[in-house]
């Protein structure tokens, strides 16, 4: 049996930070939250303050000359986290200003431990900590002060066993700087630099004694229920390497020839990306695909980039939205997130019950996100595609690419690698006409027709012709007829 | 009592005839002493005096004898200035002007934090009074 100690770990309640601190918060450790003013730091202390306390855990938040209290408990109580009951009964909040204009560090110090002795607290945040910096330098005190002070703090509150968190104004850099600052256990940054004009928030353990964290910055939101933070990490599939599924389940893509090209329809939780130029009918394939799970009695989602006038929107999704078979996402930030797109995927797929989703397309989801995740599109995919998968849903995905023949491509950036079926319609040139025709490149732990087969597109919907096509080098756009066998 | 806390004269400080004036004024003024003792802590003295000078300003009209002096720096002075003030009113009065003061603070307070919270706070305090009477009757 281990003697080592067993360092008990605090839930921070704040989404995704347990995961990035290493399992949780240390009790009785000495956190620096830092941050540059509105980068969220006070909403951190705040949620994770409200989580954890209780009548038998309690807090003591500490102002010094940061935020006033009554403008903090005012924005404060907007969050769903701020629970009204514990002010007053689990929380306190107690103002040091006039302590820290009165006299010097010891006279905080000494107000800070008779609080504490007062009200037993198992949580104490101070809030601002520059503040209190900025005091040692303006005034009297020396730098040596104020080190004593934070020490004294740091060990008092360690003697008193209780985990503290003190909220300072830095930036990163001033943090990693700072030698005063090694007296703390743990330090959580939080930024939101501004690039080409957008701003993604970030945030960084910098270190975490005893545990190992995860490393880097990770993005992080802040929405009505507070601060959700996404560490860099996919979401674990369901069944991933243990069990194996030799007949998967086939579900009906809504097109009948492009069923039997598939042998019986798309496996069930595949995603199926349908890539073309403008104008193959990648559209209305996600429709028909929709429309095939309604019938079905399966839920959909159709998350649509594409933007045109209102009477423009085809009606078939029109009326499968209003009979409530369907729900469209529709994002219209272009400042975008991964992290916020998959949020809004994550939640109506809970909320609808869906098990399909279409996605038009990923051509035009550039234009929408924030430039760090614009410059890596795939990455984007991947993660999105990841977290379907996860989730077991069906999956059409379209995306667009100006045609290039004899160029055989089947997507851009090479998004046909992410997918596990992938579907190519193109023109071709026959007889004076711009002919349609689609073939099923491939599909993951599946058999498929290799067949190229031409198809129009009537107000019946996709019709596929019910065998290959006559003509030789349709790839090339300028298609030969097959001469007959002899 | 914290060795701030505000501390009404004792009854006998004044000449005998101007007793049954001041009777009146007591509660009224542990009433304010309670509220400060309850939200200095939170929102510093200047904080308190602030939002306690805004309120005169916006009572003061009804009720003139109030004095808005621009010299009381610190919540007990102020404090000390409105008993002053209340125990030169006859009982009506000082009770009007007191409940008037007092309906205006709670509203601007719960302007700023929501009127939930503003409950909490001074129902609290009001918890904190019964348990100190509570204290004393056992005495």
């Amino acid at each position: 049996m281990s003697e080592k100690v067993t360092l008990g770990k605090l839930s921070t309640g704040v989404p995704g930070l347990d995961v990035l601190l290493g399992d949780g918060l240390t009790e009785f450790s000495f956190t620096l939250i830092a941050g540059a003013p509105g980068s969220g730091k006070t909403t951190l202390a705040h949620q994770i303050m409200f989580a954890l306390a209780h009548p038998e855990r309690r807090a003591l938040f500490f102002t010094v000359l940061g935020e006033p209290p009554l403008k903090m408990l005012r924005y404060q109580q907007q969050f769903s986290f701020f629970d009204m009951d514990k002010v007053g009964t689990s929380i306190r909040y107690v103002n040091l200003s006039d302590d820290l204009r009165a006299g010097d560090f010891s006279g905080v110090l000494e107000r800070i431990m008779r609080e504490v002795e007062d009200f037993s607290p198992a949580l104490v945040f101070v809030d601002s900590f520059r503040s209190v910096v900025q005091t040692a330098r303006s005034g009297n005190q020396g730098l040596w002060d104020l080190q004593h002070f934070i020490q004294e703090l740091g060990s008092r509150m360690a003697m008193w066993q209780a985990t503290t968190f003190l909220i300072g104004e830095y930036t990163q850099a001033d943090v990693e700087a700072n030698p005063i600052i090694t007296v703390a256990d743990g330090m959580v940054a939080l930024s939101h630099n501004l690039h080409e004009d957008v701003v993604v928030r970030k945030i960084r353990v910098i270190k975490m004694r005893g545990q190992a964290h995860m490393a880097g910055s990770h993005t992080m939101r802040i929405s009505g229920d507070g601060i959700r933070i996404y560490p860099r990490l996919l979401a674990a599939v369901p069944g991933a390497y243990s069990a194996i599924e030799r007949d998967p389940r086939r579900i009906p893509t809504g097109v009948a020839g492009l069923d039997e090209l598939l042998h019986g329809g798309l496996p069930q939780g595949h995603t199926i990306l349908a890539s073309g130029p403008t104008g193959i009918g990648k559209t209305i394939l996600g429709t028909h695909f929709l429309s095939a799970g309604a019938e079905r009695g399966e839920h959909g989602i159709a998350v649509y980039f594409e933007k045109h006038t209102a009477r423009l929107h085809n009606a078939a999704l029109i009326e499968l939205t209003r009979a409530g078979k369907v729900t469209v996402i529709e994002p219209r930030s272009l400042a975008l997130t991964v992290e916020e797109l998959l949020d809004e995927l994550t939640e109506t797929i809970e909320r609808t019950g869906a098990t399909r989703v279409v996605i038009d397309s990923l051509s035009e989801i550039g234009l929408y996100l924030a430039p760090e995740f614009r410059h890596d599109l795939r990455l984007t995919v991947f993660r999105t595609l990841a977290l379907l998968a996860g989730r077991g849903v069906s999956v059409l995905v379209t995306a667009g690419f100006e045609d290039n023949q004899p160029d055989m491509r089947f997507s851009i950036d090479n998004l046909c690698f992410l997918a596990d079926a992938v579907l190519t319609m193109r023109f071709a040139e026959i007889e004076g006409r711009l002919c349609k025709f689609m073939t099923v490149v491939k599909v993951r732990g599946s058999v498929h027709s290799n067949e190229l087969r031409a198809y129009r597109i009537t107000d019946a919907g996709i019709e596929v012709e019910d065998h290959a096509v006559a003509y030789d080098r349709m790839l090339t756009g300028w298609p030969t007829p097959r001469p007959p066998r002899k | 009592m914290d060795k701030h806390d505000y501390r009404a004269p004792p009854p006998d400080a004044g000449m005998a005839s101007d007793a049954p004036r001041t009777a009146h004024v007591l509660p009224l003024v542990q009433t304010w002493s309670r509220l400060r003792r309850q939200l200095v802590p939170l929102i510093g003295d200047n904080g308190f005096g602030a939002l306690f000078g805004r309120t005169l300003r916006l009572v003061a009209p009804a009720w003139p004898w109030l004095s808005l002096d621009a010299s009381s720096k610190t919540s007990a002075a102020l404090l000390a200035v409105l008993e002053s003030d209340l125990a030169g009113a006859d009982a009506a009065a000082a009770h009007a002007a007191h409940e008037a003061l007092m309906g205006t603070f709670t509203h601007q307070l719960g302007a700023l934090i929501g009127p939930a919270l503003t409950a909490r706070l001074l129902a609290e305090s009001t918890a904190g009074d019964g348990q100190q009477q509570n204290q004393q009757e056992h005495k």
